[in-house]
């Protein structure tokens, strides 16, 4: 069962909570309460460049909605 | 092997001065087995005290018949004769003869008295010459309560020794109540002549290792890393004061062990000891080496007393991601490969071991009961204590295992000045917590097993984390000044140049600026660079955009061009503020305000103080500042912080440092570094005074006196950098409040600094997590630590799988809690990386992680170890330039030092050290600094060589720029011996390299050869000395053999001695 990661990188699952900050993971255990996983799995280096895709502003959410209600 | 020159007769070669007179050459006598050479010599060449003293403790209940028990001492050494020896010389080498045997002897004790008395008998020092090698002394609490403490020396006795002794002691003690003739029974049945043997094995030489097993132990693991394990300049494995930590495996630990054992096809102690290098593991040792006791009694030897043990190293190298279970089982299989040379002295195989006490700094023993059954001493209740563990400790750490039927008692031994008080005493908890999971659950990884119990998990999780402070978060920057400029507005906000601006003046100049920003559709969300000196209008620019709605980001017209440009291209703002009269041609896209906040323009106050509000009100949320950092790695990246975070930091430094509207703050440090916000804004929200350094004076001390002086400043916050500035001008204000942060606080430095002024105050935190975080008032000659969270902030130490850290180790700080900053903006991944999901706080928080090294303090709060980043590995060890910068600055000759690693690979790897002497104090020579730095570190971590510099180079913000720090042109090796020349043999040379010839069977030697190389070790040592002092008549200690193992080495020092004799 157990598979031999010596050589392999270690691998990370994409994470959001609710203000939709996002984080890296590790794949093995659990992310902390109040976090949820994307459904995106990869290495370090992959999560983070598909984080700077999905993410733009890393504002939170409350604040980037209350930005956006006050310039409409 | 056969040796020939053990049958050569005594009386031919004992005639020299002998330490001990030969016995007659009928007695019986035995050559010392490889192993009791071992002890002996280190007997001879190091203090070890009582390290040797093996004890048993028998407590007795009940009318014990003492007359009996005394007789049964006496018949078990009868039994057993090598209880009654000493250690002799027989053909020019030591070997146990018979020595007179002590009768058990009684004193009187009582409750308050009798651990002190066991500890003194314990301590009391073996004659090895005299003999006996074994005693027995009974306690007598009362006529119904004794303590018969059993003490013999290693030489003769182990593990297994006590188990028969005890048993012995049993059987005799039930013959003489019964007044049978067993009570004074001849010796073991295998009879007289034979029973003498017992000291031990076979002399000679065993053959030494030639498959290479031990190759992979000779890359030394580096100290070892052990909560609370302070610096020393002790070898790990020399004998020092010990203290030890009882502790038991319960029945419930005993039935995990044998259902993981059955599962796991493994036994009791390779679980054991799994567990035990899983825990030293994740201590931070990388590679673990342990060595082991392991038996060597052959079948014939189990009923017989004597030193049958022979100690191994055993290694390992755990990864965190490996299964507990599958990590016992490699750990057996490098077991078995060791146990094929249970017999090989180890000292054999690997040349060069010095005299010690222990074979490695980590040693194990475990011993597993074969009769499980308590001794039998009828009409007396008896409880047996297995391990008693001398006063003398031989090496770092020292666990020992004694398992039962139903239940493991242990102890871990070590030097008591070794570990910060306390500390130690934790790693037997560790060790239980850590095999209570991997027991049960094998499959769980080793890097994930909890180590701490329920009481340290919740000191080093939540005791200083427990800061939930309330705060008026709504109360913004904005909101707090404004209210004081309602209050007071025509008390001194700003003090610049010798202008004194009100508040009223201030908050006008602020909010007439506040509403061009809003004309030009700027507010809530935007970023307006700020592009000024350190001047009143730039304060009143900060406000003004802050009443605006808006964020800053800070330019210090200082910094270099190429810079600047880069920051303004990269951070996407929305207004510029400058007041060089022309827009930077690299700022196209943005609205430009190239304005200069009027202070002598309208005032809003009017003669009245009536409210006047900003024009805009930020909401908590909101960012107030993004200011770049120039990081480790690669280009400078933006933080956005949100003005409850700021509103948080303001209120705690406030409430902390007691601030008040009288306190007077000086305006030091530039608006691009964010503790500015502390000296800028904290005196404008409680309604005191900031007086501005102009941008030209930062670095001149005498002005900044003159400044402190002259409009009597009561706050100064600078980095430590700064604060030598000032204390080179001559600083002396015992009235000042001193706040120290930005880097680490050196101790000499925190003892300076606090004698020169009244309160210091030592700040830590990253700008990710909005300027301080952490704060400590720097009691009077202590080390200055870190302290504890500001409020509302959450302070981790945490491993790389984010577990919590005992205290006493370092781990890296994790920082959470409402100073947490948004992240960097336009950097997602990056901001992704750095804040982490927090698992001990609320759901959905983020720990920023702060690539700092930190430890629990032992009086609470946190110490600054370094960077996980700046921790560099040499030859093996794991070296922190900090420590050895903190140690270089101790040197009153030095006032400030930095230390670097040059050289691309491990090879070519040294560590350069760089000097500012003190003023005034000649240069310190190199050597002193090596030799000072030596006293209390490792050789690996002394610099090859020193550069003294002028200045070092700083960053913009004042610290120290490692990266500037210049290499070396040319570089030698100082501690390279310039090649010693072939000296020409003379007749004592010859004399001696005969000698050697002869015991190590070479015909071919040259006088530079190393004994060790060449095969010698303890045993030869011993030969080489006795027939030094046969035909030379000199005594050479035997210490010199490992000091110099040359043949010319000890011709020296025979020279010496011969020279001293005369």
């Amino acid at each position: 069962m157990s598979i031999d990661t010596e050589t392999t990188e270690p691998r990370y699952r994409v994470v959001v909570n609710d203000e939709e900050q996002h984080s890296l993971w590790p794949l093995r255990t659990d992310p902390p309460a109040g976090w949820v996983p994307t459904g995106f799995v990869g290495t370090r280096e992959e999560c983070s460049a598909h984080i700077d895709r999905v993410w733009p502003d890393i504002r939170p959410l409350s604040l980037r909605r209350r930005l956006a209600g006050d310039a409409a | 092997m056969t040796v020939t020159d053990d049958q050569i007769p005594p009386t031919t070669e004992s005639q020299g001065a002998p330490p001990v007179a030969p016995p007659p050459a009928s007695v019986p006598f035995a050559p010392l087995s490889a192993a009791q050479l071992g002890v002996w010599v280190t007997e001879r060449t190091l203090p070890a005290e009582s390290a040797y003293h093996l004890s048993v403790l028998l407590r007795f209940d009940g009318p014990l018949d003492v007359a009996a028990l005394a007789a049964a001492c006496a018949a078990t050494v009868a039994r057993h004769p090598v209880l009654a020896t000493a250690v002799g010389e027989v053909d020019g080498a030591p070997a146990l003869v018979p020595a007179e045997a002590a009768p058990m002897r009684r004193a009187p004790a009582d409750d308050a008295t009798i651990e002190t008395l066991i500890r003194a008998e314990l301590a009391r020092p073996f004659d090895l010459s005299a003999g006996p090698l074994a005693r027995f002394t009974l306690f007598a609490l009362g006529a119904d309560r004794h303590t018969l403490l059993v003490t013999a020396h290693h030489m003769v006795f182990d593990g297994t020794s006590k188990e028969i002794v005890v048993a012995g002691l049993a059987r005799a003690y039930r013959a003489a109540r019964d007044d049978t003739d067993a009570a004074s029974a001849a010796p073991d049945a295998r009879g007289a002549a034979k029973a003498f043997e017992a000291a031990g094995a076979a002399p000679g030489l065993p053959p030494a290792d030639g498959t290479g097993v031990w190759a992979r132990h000779r890359e030394e693991p580096g100290r070892a890393v052990l909560p609370g394990l302070l610096p020393t300049t002790r070898a790990g494995s020399e004998p020092a004061p010990g203290i030890s930590t009882p502790f038991t495996l319960g029945p419930e630990t005993v039935a995990a062990l044998d259902e993981a054992a059955l599962r796991l096809g493994v036994t009791h102690f390779e679980l054991l000891l799994a567990g035990w290098h899983a825990l030293l593991f994740r201590y931070g040792n990388a590679r673990v080496r342990t060595a082991l006791e392991l038996s060597t009694r052959t079948p014939d030897d189990l009923r017989r007393v004597g030193l049958f043990v022979n100690e191994l190293p055993v290694s390992s190298k755990p990864r965190a991601d490996r299964e507990f279970g599958a990590f016992t089982r490699e750990l057996r299989a490098e077991l078995r490969a060791i146990y094929a040379f249970r017999d090989v002295p180890y000292s054999h195989t690997v040349r060069g071991l010095g005299p010690r006490t222990a074979l490695t700094d980590l040693t194990v023993s475990y011993r597993r009961r074969t009769r499980a059954i308590e001794p039998v001493f009828p009409g007396v209740e008896v409880r047996v204590e297995w391990i008693v563990l001398p006063p003398t400790a031989r090496n770092t750490a020292h666990l020992q295992l004694v398992e039962g039927r139903d239940r493991i008692d242990g102890a871990l031994h070590v030097p008591e000045d070794a570990f910060a008080p306390g500390v130690a005493a934790r790693i037997p908890g560790h060790f239980r917590t850590l095999l209570t999971t991997a027991l049960a659950d094998p499959d769980m990884p080793i890097g994930d097993l909890p180590l701490l119990p329920e009481a340290e998990l919740v000191r080093v999780l939540h005791a200083d984390n427990a800061t939930d402070t309330p705060y008026p978060a709504r109360d913004t920057v904005v909101d707090l000044f404004a209210a004081r400029a309602c209050a007071t507005p025509d008390a001194v906000a700003v003090v610049c140049d010798g202008r004194f601006l009100t508040y009223r003046q201030v908050a006008s100049a602020a909010y007439v600026f506040a509403r061009r920003l809003r004309a030009a559709g700027i507010g809530a969300g935007d970023l307006v660079a700020i592009e000024l000196g350190r001047t009143g209008e730039q304060v009143a620019a900060v406000l003004g955009v802050l009443a605006a709605g808006a964020a800053y980001l800070p330019l210090d017209p200082g910094y270099p061009a190429e810079r600047l440009a880069f920051i303004r291209a990269d951070a996407r703002i929305a207004a510029l503020v400058t007041d060089r009269g022309e827009r930077p041609v690299d700022v196209a896209a943005e609205v430009l305000v190239p304005a200069k906040p009027d202070l002598y323009g309208p005032d809003l106050f009017g003669s009245e103080p009536a409210p006047v509000e900003p024009p805009a009100r930020p909401e908590p949320g909101d960012p107030a500042y993004v200011i770049y950092t120039s990081g480790s790695t690669g280009r400078p990246k933006g933080v956005e912080v949100p003005h409850h975070a700021l509103a948080n930091l303001l209120a705690s430094m406030r409430d902390r440092l007691g601030a008040t509207s009288a306190d007077r703050w000086l305006g030091l440090t530039s608006l691009s570094f964010d503790i500015s916000t502390v000296e800028l804004l904290l005196p404008l929200v409680t309604g005191a005074r900031v007086v501005l350094v102009p941008d030209d004076r930062h670095r001149d001390g005498p002005a900044q006196l003159a400044i402190l002086e002259r409009y009597a400043i009561t706050h100064v916050q600078a980095t430590p950098s700064g604060w030598r500035v000032l204390l080179a001008a001559g600083l002396h204000r015992p009235g000042l409040t001193a706040i120290s942060g930005g880097e680490a606080l050196p101790g000499p430095l925190a003892g300076e600094l606090r004698r020169a002024v009244g309160q210091l105050i030592n700040v830590y935190g990253p700008t990710e997590t909005t300027v301080w975080s952490t704060y400590i008032e720097v009691p009077a000659d202590a080390p200055p630590g870190i302290g504890r969270p500001l409020a509302n902030t959450r302070a981790y130490v945490l491993d790389a799988r984010l577990h919590p850290v005992p205290e006493g180790l370092p781990g890296e700080l994790f920082l959470g809690g409402d100073g947490v900053a948004h992240g960097y903006p336009g950097r997602p991944g990056l901001t992704a990386e750095r804040f982490v999901a927090d698992p001990y706080g609320p759901p959905g928080a983020r720990l920023y992680r702060t690539g700092d090294l930190v430890r629990h303090a032992p009086g609470g709060g946190l110490e600054y170890v370094g960077r996980t980043d700046a921790q560099v590995k040499l030859r093996g060890h794991r070296i922190e330039p900090g420590e050895i910068e903190n140690l270089l600055a101790a040197h009153p000759g030095i006032a400030q030092a930095a230390v670097r690693l040059l050289g691309r690979d491990s090879e070519h790897a040294r560590l350069v050290g760089y000097l500012l002497p003190e003023p005034g104090q000649p240069p310190v020579p190199s050597d002193v600094l090596r030799a000072h730095l030596a006293r209390t570190l490792p050789s690996a971590m002394v610099p090859q060589s020193f550069l003294v510099l002028d200045a070092f180079p700083l960053t913009p913000n004042g610290k120290l720029d490692r990266a500037r720090l210049p290499e070396p042109i040319d570089f030698t090796d100082p501690t390279d011996p310039a090649g010693t020349p072939g000296a020409p043999a003379d007749e004592l040379t010859e004399t001696v390299r005969a000698i050697w010839a002869e015991v190590l069977q070479l015909h071919d030697l040259g006088v530079d050869e190393d004994l060790f190389d060449l095969g010698g070790h303890s045993l030869t040592i011993t030969r080489i000395a006795a027939r030094i002092r046969k035909r030379l008549g000199v005594e050479v200690p035997l210490d010199v053999f490992f000091d110099t193992p040359t043949v010319t080495g000890v011709t020296d020092a025979i020279r010496e001695l011969q020279e001293q004799q005369r």
